[in-house]
């Protein structure tokens, strides 16, 4: 074994209870302890308390199922607490079965390297973040925007379909919102516009998909939603509207609503379309009321 | 998806009686392989891997759901229900003692007793009463060397999920396919594992359980496992005379003994 104190690398080896039972003497100058104080101890008493976790919970069980592990990175104890990040390959042992035979490689410079690395990835998934976020969500009022709304109705509907449940998609549009625009100001109609949203969000559920469709016009989508149930949130709309905190003395909404059962048989622009012109015959008969439609199953042309 | 693929699962074995064997954190079915043999004449064995771990599909990884343990314990109860299995003896090693547990308090019509190998309800500190073995910094220490060792993931999670047998050629593609997606899931999977604190949970467990320490593990020491017989209604507790974390592989006979002389006590 003479010769391993020759090497450029520290060389190892513990037993599967992780006591070491031999070390070279480059090992015993990268860890600064005699190499008594090193054999016949347990390696755990040498790593650093994260590294023994990844020891014992991958490193450990890698070796003992698959013979090998190629550069890992790990920290290592020197006295005082000082520690030492190292790169380590280890193989179990064919002629004695009961060994671990590990070398290891001082790895300071790559540790820094790492450092940076993680620290430029970390602020790059920090603002892919924001940036996603942004690209999803309307400036103005805080809801998905069209495009993340049209997503999320096709996972909406792949969800339901597998749920065998049905749906219902809202069309919402405020009523006679270009007087409050043309009497109180652009900057009166962004309240109003954010008012509503923030009533919209305080009363959904955690899987509702609120979006502003365009101008004063919103639309929800409402997963595991009957017809009854897709009223009974409609009404609560309607009442909430009181809430609304503007200059504007009364506000209220138009709602038409599709109900689609899983089995429906029209596309996603379809069903909006229907909700809408659910909407328009609200807003023909007076305002301030909802319209339900239910979208036909027995077409199958389009699934 | 069925979870036959979503969790790559197997079933082996000459027995009626179910027993689950659940893998533990960084690893896959393949850690059960020494122990297996001991079970195959008595039991029917359901050995799989967790969503992002092994060779389940990753696709259907969800970053959210497996942010907590109850999310791999949902994994547990997809098989029982896709299987219609009852009456269910499971073996989770470490952090799957705990998950096993949790998917006992949700459904525990499908189990009969639950056996923890080197389980750890919590690895933090939170003196006087507990004391998990480490501290936040230190596992702080181990998210910071899972990111640093993000290239070597690929290289090593690749072979240990062929599980020695197929060609380089098969490895190499599963290392491309791993290497994007498995640091970040194993990142998640460590986070759920290492930072979070499940005692509530054991306390409330109602099945017979059976706790097995080794003499000597420097993760989950002698304190945790008495800690945890204390708290567990209906616990008992054995200690082999093993070190380490995974008897199971270390030490299979004496681990497989445990197990054995348990489960024919009744």
């Amino acid at each position: 074994m003479d010769n391993y104190d020759r090497l450029p690398c520290g060389v190892f080896i513990i037993d599967y209870s992780c006591v070491v039972r031999y070390c070279n003497a480059p090992f015993s100058s990268l860890m600064k302890r005699p190499t008594d104080k090193i054999v016949n101890h347990s390696i755990n008493n040498l790593l650093s308390n994260g590294s023994r976790i990844m020891f014992q919970q991958i490193i450990l069980p890698s070796l003992l199922n698959q013979s090998k592990i190629d550069e890992m990175q790990i920290n290592f104890l020197c006295p005082d607490n000082i520690t030492k990040p190292m790169i380590i390959f280890a193989k179990k042992d064919n002629q004695n079965k009961e060994e671990l035979l590990f070398c290891c490689f001082s790895a300071l410079g790559r540790d820094e390297l790492l450092n940076s690395l993680n620290q430029s990835k970390k602020q790059l998934e920090k603002t892919n973040t924001q940036l996603k976020a942004l690209s999803k969500t309307d400036e103005l009022t805080g809801c998905y925007n069209r495009r993340e709304m049209q997503l999320r109705m096709s996972i909406t509907r792949r969800q339901m379909k597998r749920r065998q449940a049905s749906f219902a998609v809202l069309m919402l549009d405020l009523d006679n919102f270009k007087a409050v625009n043309d009497i109180y100001g652009h900057a009166e109609g962004d309240n109003v516009l954010k008012e509503f949203a923030s009533i919209l969000m305080r009363s959904a559920r955690v899987d509702d998909v609120i979006a502003r469709y365009g101008g004063e016009e919103f639309l929800i989508i409402l997963p595991e939603t009957d017809a009854n149930n897709a009223i009974l949130a409609a009404n609560r709309i309607h009442k909430n509207m009181q809430n609304i905190q503007s200059l504007v003395e009364k506000i209220t909404v138009s709602i038409g609503i599709c109900i689609a059962s899983y089995y429906n048989s029209l596309c996603d622009h379809e069903i909006i379309s229907l909700a809408d012109k659910a909407l328009y015959t609200s807003k023909n008969s007076g305002k301030n009321k909802t319209t339900l439609v239910t979208a036909p199953t027995s077409n199958s042309s389009n699934e | 998806m069925h979870p036959a693929i979503k969790n790559n699962i197997h079933v082996v074995g000459q027995g009626e009686q179910v027993i689950i064997f659940a893998h533990g954190f960084g690893c896959d079915q393949n850690m059960w392989k020494l122990i297996l043999p001991d079970f195959l004449d008595d039991y029917k064995v359901v050995l799989f891997d967790y969503t992002g771990s092994g060779r389940s599909n990753i696709s259907e990884y969800d970053p959210k759901k497996y942010s907590t343990l109850e999310g791999y314990a949902q994994d547990i109860l997809d098989i029982c229900e896709a299987y219609q299995l009852e009456d269910v003896i499971i073996v989770g090693h470490s952090v799957s003692a705990t998950i096993a547990t949790l998917a006992a308090l949700k459904s525990p019509q499908y189990f009969s007793r639950l056996i923890h190998l080197s389980p750890s309800p919590s690895f933090l500190n939170d003196p006087p009463e507990y004391l998990g073995g480490f501290e936040r910094a230190d596992l702080e220490e181990l998210l910071d060397l899972m990111d640093k060792n993000y290239i070597g993931w690929a290289s090593y999670l690749a072979p240990l999920v062929i599980g020695g047998q197929a060609s380089e050629l098969m490895t190499g593609e599963l290392a491309d396919s791993f290497c994007s997606t498995d640091p970040l899931i194993a990142q998640n999977f460590a986070k759920a594992t290492f930072l979070s604190d499940y005692r509530e949970s054991y306390k409330l467990s109602t099945l017979p359980s059976l706790i097995i320490q080794s003499s000597l593990d420097t993760l989950a020491s002698s304190h945790v496992g008495s800690y945890l017989h204390r708290i567990t209604p209906r616990s008992e507790l054995t200690i082999i005379n093993s070190e380490g974390h995974c008897p199971h592989m270390t030490h299979p006979t004496l681990t497989s003994q445990a197990i054995k002389f348990y489960l024919s006590n009744g």
